[in-house]
Formats: structure tokens, C-alpha cells, sequence
């Protein structure tokens, strides 16, 4: 499997029902890897919106030494940093439905995680630092190496490796408390 | 949240409109430095020209313009070209041919030809930058500009002057 890159390459011969494939498979995971940084499921949803575009918009950008996954969270992870860094010195005002938001992202959740363990690890890793819950969200949820998580977080391996064996540790800790052991 | 329809649309409203602002940035961009480039193309080109034509300019006064120096007999010749060497030298000679005390060589009861024929005798050829040149004929203590045919007896004073900025007493 090719992560989509050869979906994108039918999509640049002109075929627009590439690009709905693509969306169809990533879309989702996006905005729910992109929630990991935001925790504004409208936010993340609208950020992944931009990451697509980003797509259609620079086609020449994606040079196929990645996976098309790979490059669509790097975009992603890129421009929710961008958004904290607005957000943060603009304070938004919050306009958005509280109940609204927990709902969509429990559907979200219920969509990507059909695993139960995954469920309750999901739970869980909220708790941890940002760099930790991203790791383990891209190496246990979305299934990435970890030479493309290191390019996702524009870290090294080993730093990646260091700081998925605490995430372990930590999440270990928390689900103890909680009375489950996952690891 | 949105259905996978409504994102779909979303997603190629943002990318038509984002690919419309593009090509206005690009447009707008492109029509403000036009003007600007082609103005700085034509200053600069006019900037060359008048550059390089002060230098051709200067490159013909310096060519051209030289001082040649031979004894009658053939046994001195010498050019300078150098602009210092050519204003000294001719300086010297217009002190000399400027002044009021010039007068024709009969009016001392001697004929140009005796001062011509004189051992000491050179002639002093004088190219100025529009190429015209001045020939002067110093022979001993005369000194004939071939141009205008006047001669002028020069003062012992005024003839080793005349040596020495020359650099005839090298010889």
C-alpha cells in the first residue's frame, strides 16, 4: 500500500474521483490527529479543510519521497501549530457549542477508534504532555513508522523512540490509577 | 460537524478561491514591477551610455594627444603620451610663444634657414586631442611654429627653460 500517493497521481492526470478517495481514507484521521494539538474539533475539522486544499492548491509540492499521509500530517501538524500561535495571541472568543463539540467528538472517536483498547488508551493519553500524545497517537493509532513520525514531528528516530518509551511509561501509570493495564 | 459532501465542497471552494488570490497577488505584483523595471532598465541604460561615453571621451584625449620630440640630424626621438609630460611641455612653449617680446628672426638681421640648419636643431610636433597638430622648430636660440610661420629668439634664460622641460639636456 502506497498511502495514497498513487491515488494523488491519478488525481493529478485529472481524475477528480482520486481526490475523494483520498479525502475518504484521510480525512477523519486528520482532523483527529490535528485535535491532539487544537482540542477544538471545529478548529481541527476546518484545519483539515486547509491541509486538503493545500493539495488541490500546490500540486507541485508533494514529491513523492513520502507517503501522501505522511505529507498530509505534516501539513496538518504545521498549520494547527500555526493556528495555537494565532489563537494564543489573538484569544479567540470561543463561540462554538460545548455540547455540540463533545459530540462530534465522540463521533469522531467512535469512527476512528474501533478498537476498545484503543478507546480507553485514547482517553488516557489526553493527559499527557503534546510531544508524547502525538507520538503515540501517530505510531499506535495511526499505524506510521516511526522514520515517518519522525518526519511528522521533525524530530530524529532516536528522539522519537525516547519519547514514545515515556509516553509508555506515563500512560502505564495513569491507567494503573485508573485500574487497567494496557502494556 | 460536518458530512463528507459539504467538506468535499469546502474543500475545492477554499482551494478555487485560494488559486483565484493567487493569480491576483501574482497580477498585481506583476503590474506594480513592470513599470518600476522597465523605468529602472531605461535610467540604466541611459546611466551606461553617458558613462561609457565620458570614458570614450577620455580614452581620445589620451590617445591622441602626445608630444614628439626629434633632432634635425636623427640622433634624438623621443614621444611622451602622458597627460602630466604633455601639459608641462606645452605650457612651457605657449610661456614662450604667448609672449609680447616675439618678434620675426629678420628683424635680427638672420635668416630662419641659418637657425635650421644649426647643429642643435629639433622639431617639436605637438598633437592635440581633436588631432591637429603643431610643429615648432628649435634651433639654438630660435624657435618657429611651422603653423602660424612666426619666430621667436629666445632669451639664454628661455632656451635652457626650454631644455629642461623638454628634457633635452639629457641628450
Amino acid at each position: 500500500m502506497d498511502n495514497g500517493a498513487s491515488s494523488y497521481r491519478r488525481f493529478l492526470d485529472g481524475d477528480e474521483s482520486a481526490f475523494v478517495d483520498i479525502m475518504k481514507e484521510y480525512f477523519d484521521n486528520l482532523i483527529f490527529f490535528i485535535n491532539r494539538y487544537v482540542h477544538d474539533f471545529q478548529a481541527s475539522e476546518d484545519i483539515a479543510i486547509d491541509a486538503f486544499s493545500d493539495l488541490v492548491v500546490y500540486k507541485s509540492r508533494y514529491n513523492f519521497k513520502v507517503s501522501l499521509k505522511t505529507y498530509l500530517f505534516m501539513i496538518g501538524r504545521s498549520r494547527a501549530l500555526n493556528y495555537i500561535k494565532h489563537r494564543n495571541k489573538l484569544k479567540m472568543l470561543d463561540i462554538s457549542n460545548e455540547e455540540n463539540e463533545i459530540y462530534d467528538t465522540d463521533t469522531l472517536e467512535k469512527t476512528i477508534l474501533v478498537d476498545e483498547k484503543k478507546r480507553i488508551v485514547n482517553f488516557a493519553l489526553n493527559q499527557l504532555p503534546e510531544d508524547m500524545r502525538v507520538v503515540v497517537h501517530l505510531i499506535y493509532f495511526e499505524e506510521l513508522s516511526y522514520e515517518e513520525t519522525s518526519r511528522i514531528m521533525k524530530k530524529n528516530k532516536k528522539q522519537i523512540d525516547n519519547l514514545l518509551y515515556r509516553a509508555k511509561n506515563t500512560l502505564r501509570t495513569i491507567l494503573e490509577k485508573e485500574g487497567e493495564m494496557l502494556f | 460537524m460536518r458530512n463528507f459532501e459539504e467538506r468535499k465542497m469546502e474543500v475545492l471552494l477554499r482551494s478555487e478561491k485560494r488559486i483565484k488570490e493567487q493569480k491576483r497577488t501574482r497580477n498585481k505584483v506583476l503590474f506594480t514591477c513592470t513599470p518600476i523595471l522597465i523605468c529602472l532598465v531605461i535610467l540604466s541604460v541611459a546611466g551606461f551610455k553617458s558613462i561609457n561615453l565620458f570614458k570614450n571621451t577620455d580614452k581620445v584625449a589620451c590617445s591622441d594627444s602626445m608630444i614628439e620630440i626629434k633632432s634635425e640630424d636623427g640622433t634624438y626621438y623621443k614621444i611622451y603620451k602622458s597627460e602630466k609630460d604633455i601639459v608641462n611641455m606645452s605650457t612651457s612653449i605657449q610661456s614662450i610663444t604667448n609672449l609680447p617680446l616675439n618678434c620675426n628672426a629678420e628683424n635680427y638681421g638672420l635668416r630662419p634657414d641659418e637657425f635650421i640648419s644649426s647643429k642643435n636643431s629639433y622639431i617639436i610636433t605637438i598633437t592635440q586631442p581633436d588631432k591637429e597638430t603643431i610643429i615648432y622648430h628649435l634651433c639654438g636660440s630660435l624657435l618657429t611654429c611651422d603653423n602660424t610661420n612666426q619666430y621667436f629668439y629666445l632669451s639664454d634664460e628661455q632656451v635652457n627653460n626650454l631644455i629642461i622641460s623638454l628634457n633635452l639636456e639629457n641628450k
